[in-house]
């Protein structure tokens, strides 16, 4: 095997060995911890190019750990979705990793190295095609996540934070049971392999595979904040650190991202008893959670926490376009995707700016003092604002268009184009109302010395995650060509399942 | 050629210079000053040479194609320029009008920020070479104006700019659904003289109608057609630069303007005809002369009669192009300049004798004029001019408004325009009655400015406001000049018919 062959395992064991090192290194020097944290996530970046440029002309690249053969061994699987995915993950944490680098790194202990974990899991769980190491990557990156959740501690942030780890320990257990009954009735995990032997499963066990199949759809919605399961993450998100709420916009998308390839491999067109399984739900909830999401905002208290439920609608936009599932619509959420990740976590780390900048009212929504460097805060909250409503011409307006032109042969036009602009106007009068709130109705601060001005090494980060977004909107055409490409692909689940198992054939 | 630069510099004349502006410091007031009026002169210069070229039957066009089958066309066409020209013209008056108005008062690094977005928006919205890209600009417009207008952060600026906010991106939204379904149904198409939508298949007819109601409704709620027009009178608590930006410049213009090019290069004018649509147009455009004329004369606060004014007066415009004939087209498009000219003039004052006197009402303007002769000069050449008053800019809009409606044997339409002529009589008359021949009050509500010899007011608040009253009498005058609106909008008129 050459060394180019070994790129698909490299995004995994990158960050899991970085962890280990920061674990045995946790009295060395702060510097140095931040310093290879920091090389660590930053080769993530390249390894991610190259991984896009092996995928894009369609390739699966298919890595057999240890050379046991599918469906037997471990494999990871590198397709267009995946190095998408990775390459998002890879562009969030090193500027949410940078703005952590701030102090908030020595709050607690062993934040690099959780850190470190939570890249391991995330970047596992999108490059596995095995169903139970899908399982057991969500757990690595749950661990660590409730690490990162509490980090720096306080009343609020582990009231919240215990709420997240019941929640998700419950979803642990019932993923368990529905890999155990999916394993009991097809004898594989192998997520290929489970396509070929449900699609030709007997009668008398569909009633069982479509239970299982909707257990692990619940599980995913969990993990992606689908109505009616969103309720934990306004709390969990507006109550821990800004840098880890930043990161975990792509925690939700896990989520997503599982729905997305979990579902189009086994219950597409050809699934047999799971063909088409989620059509009925996935379209109405997601504009129900589009809708709470929006009306959560709308009645926030203060900024962080109206952040967190817009996410909550945004995820709804991204799954009404994977419910939607034709091409133009899987492609309009994918190319909404890294936007609305980008765009969340831009918000949230100007949110603690504000709120450092406003001192004890903090985000609140109530008249306060002016804050230092207003008009520069100012201005990327308006950008960010922006973004995050989908409003033109930043991408998120694009991804809508795009899923709003994809919804035009769907029979539930009426509806998908109803709730995304009612709940895009509602998005921005929300945030305008936050934005003339916090920036306009101010009074003089008079020398105010608990206003922290926010230093070049808190806006830096935010203004590259901004100018990430205006990246994916100049060059629009290559992205959306990508996510085209990838929606084509997940289209036809025929060329992944032949990929992995074509060696035994 | 490669001019195809030209039009996108016109829009980056502003955006870059607004952006700079965000990161300067309140105090770098000689900076601040130097950037807005180089890009303003910038703007003027290539405005220039595409005028000129314009008239030579060039046309400049910059694409970029965002997605497939999505482009973001600016198109400096004869059509464009009108707009485009007024709006620089006017910015670089409202620039040095706001560097007086604001004057030592906070935050003017933001103000001038979202200033120069506005205008980018608005040029943007003039050069649109296509739908999608005339409904990005007009968001844009929507979320540039919105900080302007809760500028002063009061209670009540910020509940205005909510109900702004609400109009104009509920406005916006609709637009959207119609573009959208547009471009579903014909596939992307850019604006062209008459249109490109009468090779569709009858079938889509209907449909065709439909969209036609939606992307009036959309472009409506900015050109405040009753019932759309709510947000304009209370947006009047926005300081007056914002105010004549609002009213003559951008946002209302704006609307009028998406109509212009809905009707004429989208459905073209005559497949409009067909479709029955004009009529409908026609009515809703005298609804609202005439019930903007009405709710104007029960208005004691002068900003709002002002606003309630512009609700009546836009639509002229749309009138102007429902009435299906060269003739009332010219009346429209010149209207589009003239109605702008005077509006802000009307505007400027009305800020002068806010800032100077803290005359806010109608019935606090007695002796107004021997105070400030000057500021009354100018308020009075223009309010003859919204009568349609001869030897102004309002009589020459008139009388090709009355030509066309004779033309197009639409007699309802001549009475139309002349009770609102008797009306625009009736609310500023009194005005001008109280400012000139009324005794003054021993005490002004709140006097800021001493006079100083004949400056009746600060310099940089008198100079914008006579200058463009001198305008709205010139281009009365000197209507049949070879620089004036009407030829100009002659020859859009020409071109659109010709075709």
């Amino acid at each position: 095997m050459s060394a180019a062959m070994h790129l698909p395992i490299l995004p995994v064991v990158l960050p899991l060995f970085a962890g280990i090192a920061l674990l045995a290194l946790r009295n060395a020097p702060l510097a140095l911890q931040r310093g290879l944290s920091l090389a660590a996530t930053l080769a993530l970046i390249p390894l991610a190019f190259a991984l896009i440029g092996t995928a894009a002309d369609g390739t699966h690249l298919v890595y057999q750990l240890g050379d046991w053969m599918a469906p037997y061994g471990i494999v990871l699987v590198v397709d267009r979705l995946a190095a998408w995915m990775l390459l998002t993950t890879a562009l969030l944490a090193i500027f949410a990793l940078l703005y952590a680098l701030n102090g908030i790194d020595r709050e607690g202990r062993h934040f690099h190295v959780l850190f470190q974990l939570q890249l391991f899991g995330l970047n596992g769980a999108f490059l596995t095609g095995d169903l139970f190491n899908l399982f057991v990557f969500f757990e690595i990156l749950l661990l660590a996540s409730y690490g990162l959740l509490l980090h720096g501690g306080g009343r609020l942030r582990v009231k919240a934070g215990l709420h997240y780890v019941v929640i998700n320990l419950v979803g642990s257990t019932l993923f368990l049971f529905a890999v155990g009954t999916l394993y009991g009735v097809t004898g594989t995990l192998n997520m290929a392999d489970l396509a070929v032997k449900i699609a030709a499963a007997p009668a008398e066990n569909a009633a069982l595979l479509q239970s299982a199949a909707l257990l692990l759809f619940g599980v995913f919605a969990l993990k992606a904040a689908l109505l009616p399961l969103y309720l934990w993450l306004p709390a969990a998100y507006a109550h821990t650190s800004a840098p880890v709420a930043a990161l975990f916009a792509i925690m939700t998308k896990v989520g997503a991202y599982s729905i997305l390839r979990v579902y189009s491999l086994l219950a597409g067109e050809a699934g047999g008893p799971l063909a088409n399984l989620l059509d009925a739900w996935l379209v109405p909830l997601a504009l129900a959670t589009l809708a709470l999401g929006t009306l959560g905002a709308l009645a926030s208290s203060g900024l962080r926490q109206q952040v967190a439920y817009l996410m909550v609608a945004s995820i709804g936009t991204l799954l009404l376009a994977f419910g939607l599932g034709n091409a133009g619509a899987l492609a309009a959420g994918l190319y909404y995707l890294p936007h609305t990740t980008f765009a969340a976590a831009a918000l949230f780390l100007l949110a603690d700016q504000i709120a450092q900048a406003r001192g004890a009212l903090a985000d609140r929504f109530e008249s306060g003092p002016e804050m230092p460097r207003a008009s520069v805060l100012g201005g990327l909250f308006f950008l960010a604002a922006m973004a995050m409503s989908g409003m033109p011409p930043l991408s998120g307006f694009l991804g809508k268009f795009m899923l709003l032109k994809g919804a035009l042969d769907e029979p539930s036009l009426a509806w998908v184009w109803g709730v995304v602009l009612a709940t895009g106007l509602a998005g921005v009068i929300a945030l305008a109302r936050s934005g003339s709130l916090l920036f306009y109705r101010t009074r003089s601060a008079h020398g105010d010395a608990s206003l922290v001005v926010p230093g070049a090494g808190m806006l830096a980060p935010t203004a590259a995650l901004m100018l990430l977004i205006v990246v994916i909107t100049v060059w629009a055409g290559p992205f959306s060509a990508y996510a085209g490409d990838t929606a084509a692909q997940l289209l036809q689940p025929r060329l992944y399942i032949d990929a992995v198992l074509g060696g035994q054939r | 050629m490669s001019d195809a630069w030209m039009p996108l510099g016109v829009v980056l004349s502003s955006f870059l210079p607004g952006l700079v502006i965000f990161f300067l410091a309140e105090s770098r007031i000689r900076l601040r000053t130097a950037l807005n009026l180089v890009g303003a002169f910038a703007k003027l210069g290539l405005i220039g040479v595409m005028l000129w070229g314009v008239v030579n039957e060039h046309e400049y066009v910059f694409r970029h194609t965002v997605l497939p089958g999505l482009d973001l066309v600016l198109k400096a066409d004869a059509l464009a320029l009108l707009f485009v020209t007024l709006s620089a013209v006017l910015w670089l008056f409202t620039t040095f009008y706001a560097i007086g108005y604001l004057e030592g008062s906070p935050h003017r690094s933001r103000f001038f920020g979202f200033f120069s977005l506005c205008v980018t928006a608005t040029v943007g919205v003039a050069m649109a070479g296509n739908l999608f890209t005339f409904f990005l600009f007009y968001e844009l417009l929507t979320l540039s104006t919105y900080p302007l207008v809760v500028h002063r952060g009061t209670e009540k600026a910020l509940r205005a700019g909510h109900v702004y906010l609400a109009y104009t991106l509920g406005g916006g939204a609709v637009l959207l659904v119609g573009t959208v379904w547009l471009y579903g149904l014909a596939g992307q198409v850019d604006f062209a003289h008459g249109g490109a939508l009468a090779a569709l298949p009858p079938e889509s007819f209907a449909q065709l109608q439909v969209i036609f109601l939606l992307l009036i409704a959309g472009v409506g709620v900015k050109a405040a057609l009753v019932p759309l027009h709510g947000w304009l009178p209370m947006a009047m608590v926005a300081p007056a630069p914002v105010s004549a930006l609002l009213h003559a410049v951008a946002v209302v213009k704006a609307g009028a303007f998406g109509i212009v090019r809905i009707v004429y290069e989208v459905y073209g004018i005559e497949f409009a005809q067909s479709l029955d649509l004009l009529t409908p147009l026609a009515f809703a455009a005298a609804a609202t002369i005439l019930w903007g004329s009405l709710r104007a004369l029960f208005q004691d606060d002068l900003k709002r009669r002002l606003a309630y004014s512009t609700v009546s007066q836009v639509s002229y415009i749309a009138l102007g192009i429902a009435l299906f004939g060269p003739v009332g087209t010219v009346g429209g498009l010149v209207h589009l300049v003239h109605q702008g000219i005077m509006k802000i003039t009307l505007f400027f004052c009305a800020g002068n004798y806010a800032e100077t006197l803290g005359i806010h009402k109608v019935s606090e303007m007695d002796g107004a004029g021997r105070r400030m002769p000057l500021t009354t000069l100018a308020f009075s050449v223009a309010a003859l001019g919204m009568m349609g008053a001869p030897l102004t800019a309002g009589a020459v809009s008139k009388a090709w408004l009355m030509d066309g409606a004779h033309a197009a044997d639409m007699g309802w339409a001549v009475a139309v325009l002349w009770t609102s002529s008797l009306l625009n009589a009736a609310y500023f008359l009194p005005i001008l009655w109280r400012a000139w021949f009324r005794p003054a009050p021993r005490k002004w509500p709140k006097e800021n400015i001493a006079v100083r010899g004949w400056r009746e007011t600060a310099w940089l608040l008198l100079l914008p406001p006579l200058a463009t009253g001198l305008a709205v009498v010139m281009i009365g005058i000197f209507a049949e000049a070879f620089w004036s609106p009407l030829t100009w909008a002659r020859l859009i008129a020409d071109r659109e018919y010709l075709q």
